[in-house]
């Protein structure tokens, strides 16, 4: 059919259906038109959803375009007369008014009555802090009833909320240090998270399954590395999850993950928190982040390998065979299969010997800022008084590496 | 026919050309892509200027009109005498002066020597402009009016505002009252005057206005160098007190920014809570536990429902040899509501003191801080 259209209308056709075609993705995992939650078909569906709306909008914006280009075509000037010249005509323009108000009107009750509806948190059975910081977030679990579950001390996490699957979680969203944007597309819209403010945001997945997001405001060098995902779990697996979080800390026993152990008091701790590790003497390592990073907060790696992403969710904790197969999980198997997180030898029912995306926590350990633009030159701190954003090259040797995955591998 | 400056145009452009060339197969690292793009910005560049050089002849109009030189505007003699050479003789005295002394007079200096510059610039290009010297001022006026009257007005209004504020700040806060009254009434006589007779000359309005400004610009000056009166500074409510203190008195009782508040902590006369902030849930509860995140800070709206005054005091630890971190309201009246924004920079395990919520001084009944 292209065949016969000249060439430049030829090429503008294909550059539409390019556009087109793109929206067609299977694989999407930020798809805004594929709900999966309450709260985003909250804004997806009904007369004031996003769907019909979008659909609204396509139609005005097709028919001011046609009337656009009908005039350039038709009154385009070939040298013919100039036409007669009127002014004003009070019926057009009064149709004219009122049409787009009736339109705007139509759309603005609905739309209220859903932010009405998306605000409520009467029916939140669980609740989670969520704290940004460049370029990672935070999530932290009072001590509470979630969602029949018993949290009876506080659980901190990073990089990847998990939460029970079908009940409404409140999240209360704020920041550290600049304001960031807290968004899961599948299950609910944006929230700001602006430091000393709360903002609060529900959230809410049918389905165990996990539901990524991005940060949608501007935060500094790596804001497009700064990602986010829920991972929701069926109630038994929620529990399960929060009981491995909860448990003690237990020191290695392997001679090489003790060494590790070492190097991460005398390296790591500085920033990063993991709890329950103690020193020789028996007294606690506390962390002290506020003395070295301009947010005052490392991610705490007390469970880093139940984790499936660490920077911020940037890189895979997991390899690319097992992430596939996790993302693609049918839901009634998704929680088992999070719930093994990362692992080197092959669990019973594991499809996969190893999972462990070595390569890039090494990578990390070696160079991180390589990784992930950060501003961690301790030649160029001035303006921060000395601290970093983010984690600079430790410039580790590759015997502490290995020192240190073989620790950091038991943190599960 | 080429003139000399369009010869040496095209001259520098094919010599930024080759150089690029020879640049870039001679030189290899991170620095060769800088460089050969340096070399071929500059050849566009001249290029460019040599093109327009051309097309103008190099602007010698006696190339194109022989004798116009002798007759043209431009030939003629200024039309007086300029006063920027000696300002912008002050501002580079400014300038030497600053270089030794301070920064901020350094920068003042700068800005009288640009302005001084522009000024005397624009004023020579407009006295040749045309025969008509009318005409000269109007083109003058045109360009540097937009950018004068607002800068002389900024300049004149912030000399007023700076003056009163200085006179105010010397002036005791009774006799300032008093002058503040005093110079509202002056101003509102002096506009019924003018408006009653209307026969008041535009200059004798302008000098009588002109003299006010200058009187308080000049009191204001002599107010700066005697100094401002002492003031007294509210020192701070004594957190670990439950007494009404001197520091007390003055501050804000009521929440100003309800907004984004962490958690409400509610005193009633059973009972010390928590409830949190944007959740109204099934599960609602009165925590006697609150969960803070470390080094952000939060706000917290106290609500005293109990029939006698009380002080919401967060205590934040003690870590090291620092003194302990202790934050509160004022006294809460009865029914009152306080606010308070907190920030926990450590773990409580780090504290040698117990981090909570507590009611001034007394360490029971208490509200766990807990930062994760």
């Amino acid at each position: 059919m292209l065949a016969h259209l000249p060439r430049r209308r030829a090429a503008a056709a294909l550059a539409i259906l390019g556009f087109l075609v793109a929206g067609c993705a299977k694989n999407a995992p930020q798809d805004i038109f594929r709900p999966a939650g309450s709260n985003a078909r909250e804004i997806d569906d009904g007369l004031g959803g996003q769907k019909y709306i979008f659909i609204l909008a396509g139609v005005v914006a097709a028919i001011v375009i046609a009337v656009v280009l009908f005039i350039i075509f038709k009154f385009k000037d070939r040298g013919q007369d100039i036409p007669e010249q009127t002014h004003g005509n009070p019926m057009l323009e009064i149709g004219m008014t009122i049409l787009p108000a009736i339109i705007l009107i139509t759309v603005a009750i609905p739309t209220v009555a859903k932010i009405f509806n998306l605000a409520k948190s009467d029916d939140a059975a669980c609740v989670v802090n969520v704290t940004g910081q460049q370029w990672w977030w935070e999530y932290d679990y009072p001590v509470q009833n979630c969602g029949g579950i018993e949290i009876t001390q506080p659980i901190v996490t990073s990089g990847e909320m998990v939460i029970p699957a079908g009940v409404n979680v409140q999240l209360r969203i704020t920041s550290r240090d600049v304001i960031h944007s807290y968004w899961i597309p599948r299950l609910n819209g944006k929230r700001d998270a602006v430091p000393g403010s709360l903002q609060p945001l529900r959230m809410q997945a049918d389905q165990p399954g996990i539901y990524t997001g991005q940060c949608t405001e501007f935060c500094g060098l790596s804001h497009a590395r700064m990602r986010q995902a829920v991972v929701a779990l069926d109630s038994d697996s929620f529990a399960t999850w929060v009981a491995n979080q909860e448990e003690a800390y237990t020191s290695p026993t392997d001679a090489l993950a003790l060494e590790g152990e070492g190097q991460f008091i005398s390296q790591c701790a500085r920033c990063h928190q993991i709890n329950g590790l103690t020193n020789s003497d028996g007294t606690p390592v506390l962390a002290n982040p506020e003395q070295n990073l301009v947010s005052g907060a490392a991610p705490n790696l007390t469970n880093l390998m139940t984790r499936t992403g660490f920077a911020g969710f940037t890189f895979d904790l997991i390899t690319d065979a097992c992430r596939e197969k996790l993302w693609n999980a049918p839901s009634e198997e998704f929680s088992a299969l999070y719930l093994q997180g990362v692992w080197m030898d092959s669990p019973a029912g594991a499809e996969y010997p190893v999972c462990f995306n070595e390569t890039a926590l090494r990578e990390w350990l070696r160079n991180a800022p390589g990784m992930k633009p950060m501003f961690v030159d301790p030649n160029n701190l001035s303006s921060t008084g000395g601290l970093y954003r983010g984690m600079p090259n430790l410039g580790l040797t590759e015997a502490q590496i290995d020192q240190l995955i073989a620790y950091l591998l038991e943190r599960k | 026919m080429l003139t000399t400056g369009s010869k040496l145009l095209i001259g520098a452009t094919v010599v930024s050309v080759i150089s690029a060339i020879l640049f870039g197969i001679t030189v290899d690292g991170p620095g060769a892509t800088v460089g050969v793009i340096g070399l071929l910005s500059a050849a566009v560049a001249f290029g460019l200027i040599a093109g327009i050089n051309v097309y103008v002849r190099d602007s010698n109009a006696p190339a194109m009109e022989p004798g116009v030189e002798h007759t043209c505007a431009a030939a003629r003699q200024p039309s007086g005498a300029s006063g920027w050479p000696a300002v912008a003789a002050v501002g580079v005295a400014g300038l030497a002066i600053g270089a030794v002394s301070r920064p901020v007079v350094f920068l003042v200096a700068l800005v009288v020597v640009l302005a001084a510059i522009v000024e005397w610039m624009v004023q020579a290009w407009s006295e040749r402009a045309s025969d008509d010297t009318g005409y000269n001022a109007t083109i003058r006026g045109r360009l540097l009016h937009p950018l004068e009257f607002p800068v002389l007005a900024t300049l004149g209004l912030g000399a007023l505002i700076y003056g009163f504020s200085r006179i105010m700040l010397s002036a005791s806060k009774d006799a300032g009252r008093w002058l503040f009254i005093a110079i509202g009434a002056l101003f509102l006589a002096g506009a019924v005057v003018v408006a009653i007779y209307r026969g008041a000359g535009k200059r004798t309005i302008a000098g009588v206005s002109a003299l006010a400004a200058f009187a308080v610009v000049g009191v204001g000056v002599a107010s700066a160098v005697q100094g401002q009166r002492d003031i007294e500074a509210h020192p701070a409510p004594s957190c670990l007190s439950n007494e009404e203190g001197e520091g007390d008195h003055g501050a804000p009782k009521a929440p100003s920014d309800t907004a984004g508040v962490y958690a409400t902590i509610v005193l009633t006369d059973s009972d010390f809570y928590a409830v949190l902030g944007n959740w109204n849930g099934p599960d609602k509860i009165a925590y006697h536990q609150l969960s803070v995140p470390r080094n952000a800070r939060v706000s917290l709206v106290f609500l005293n429902q109990t029939s006698e005054p009380a002080r919401l005091t967060a205590r934040l630890g003690k870590f090291g040899d620092a003194a302990e971190s202790v934050e509160c309201t004022a006294m809460v009246e009865a029914d009152g509501e306080g606010y308070l924004s907190i920030k926990a920079v450590n773990v409580p395990l780090a504290s040698t003191e117990p981090m909570q919520l507590q009611l001034g001084g007394e360490e029971a009944p208490a509200i766990e801080i807990q930062v994760p």
